[in-house]
């Protein structure tokens, strides 16, 4: 399987610009996702405020890859992913404060617990070398057509 | 997502048990709306029990009449009410406008949507994790549904509670709420000797929501958002298999699909 850059991943999910945090898809398979991302280090990033991006921004990072991971599964079966949006999270662990003084790129994991149409539910981590930067359970509920 | 039914706990005057109610939903007595009466609970010590308000009474009752005397610690826990305690809302409100504003501690204490969970935990002395969530008239239906995907995700058995107590004047001028019901379900990831059915629990969806075919219950079930409820007990009852579509959060459905175990 080779690699998924940022143009092709941009293009899976409704997040445009800047505010699509991802850089690659580094591997995928039914269940889970692996992506990587240099994001929080640039300048543009949309989540700075003050100049700093706080480190509870991870938890969208993980989203965006179960984002990805959702739209790759639908693709694979023909389909297309509705939007969806956050309902509900749970167990978030954070392990620091701010995210964008991590030199090394982040590696967001993503695992599948439960699929029901797009109604979701996920656990990701957020990682930088082998440090921990927040892990936690997020629920996605898909938009009814007319929403 | 597919779970399995181990225990039902039922409370409205009238039918104050499961035992009580599945009668009336199968249609071997008239359901005739009882008196209220104070439920007694033996499960708290007498100094917790006598800060706890209607509410939480019947949280609690209907908690212990599903989850049985075994493993009750073990049980994770999703409390469901449509708008809290509103005694306690009132009595709050109250003394908001009296001179030095003397809010009584009790009331204070219990004024957080958890209060219920938070007493349950106490008398079950029950350590797994406990949610607490509200959606006005469809709060039995996204309690369901958050129950279903935490057995589901979690793998563990888990405590539903759902239950509405109607508001005191003035409130009830804002409030319309003509009836006291909770109702409470013993959920596991996988079937046992315990089983009663297995519901497989769907959201999104349109069509029509399933009422109760006896006119007193239909009333009932639209005078109470935990006796929502009422068209799936109503199959559980008369040991139907079947479908029910109950009115879910955002115009959408929750649908639940009935197979019976024993």
């Amino acid at each position: 399987m080779s690699v998924i850059g940022r143009e092709e991943l941009a293009a899976m999910i409704p997040h445009k610009g800047t505010m699509c945090l991802l850089d690659q898809v580094v591997r995928w398979d039914q269940c889970s996702i692996e992506c990587t991302s240099l994001s929080h280090r640039r300048t543009e990033n949309p989540l700075r405020h003050d100049g700093r991006i706080a480190a509870v921004h991870a938890i969208e990072y993980g989203a965006q890859a179960m984002a990805v991971h959702g739209a790759l599964l639908a693709s694979e079966q023909g389909r297309c992913l509705r939007p969806g949006y956050i309902a509900a999270l749970r167990n978030i662990e954070i392990a620091c404060s701010t995210i964008d003084d991590i030199d090394r790129p982040l590696q967001v994991k993503a695992w599948q617990l439960m699929a029901d149409g797009g109604n979701l539910v996920y656990q990701f981590e957020v990682k930088a070398g082998r440090e921990l930067v927040a892990s936690g359970r997020v629920t996605v509920v898909e938009m009814e057509e007319n929403e | 997502m597919q779970v399995y039914l181990n225990g039902v706990g039922v409370y409205t005057p009238g039918m104050e048990d499961w035992e009580q109610a599945a009668a009336v939903l199968a249609g071997n007595r008239p359901y005739v709306c009882g008196e209220e009466k104070k439920i007694q609970l033996q499960l708290l010590q007498p100094n917790e029990r006598r800060r706890t308000t209607k509410l939480i009474r019947l949280a609690l009752e209907v908690a212990q009449q599903a989850a049985g005397t075994e493993s009750a610690a073990d049980y994770a826990t999703v409390f469901a009410a449509s708008d809290g305690d509103h005694e306690v809302v009132d009595k709050m409100c109250m003394a908001l406008t009296l001179p030095e504003h003397p809010v009584s501690p009790t009331n204070f204490h219990n004024s957080v949507h958890n209060a219920p969970a938070g007493y349950w935990a106490i008398a079950a002395a029950a350590t797994a994790g406990s949610t607490s969530l509200c959606a006005c008239d469809e709060s039995f239906a996204a309690g369901l549904l958050e129950a279903s995907a935490l057995v589901e995700v979690e793998k563990r058995p888990l405590l539903l509670v759902a239950y509405d107590y109607p508001p005191p004047m003035p409130l009830a001028t804002l409030r319309t709420m003509d009836a006291i019901f909770g109702v409470a379900f013993l959920l596991a990831p996988e079937p046992s000797q315990d089983s009663i059915a297995s519901l497989q629990v769907a959201f999104g969806g349109q069509g029509r929501y399933s009422q109760c075919s006896e006119p007193g219950l239909e009333v009932l079930r639209q005078s109470n958002p935990a006796a929502r409820s009422l068209p799936l007990l109503e199959l559980l009852a008369r040991r139907q298999p079947g479908e029910v579509l109950l009115p879910g959060v955002q115009q959408r459905r929750v649908r639940v699909e009935v197979s019976l175990c024993r």
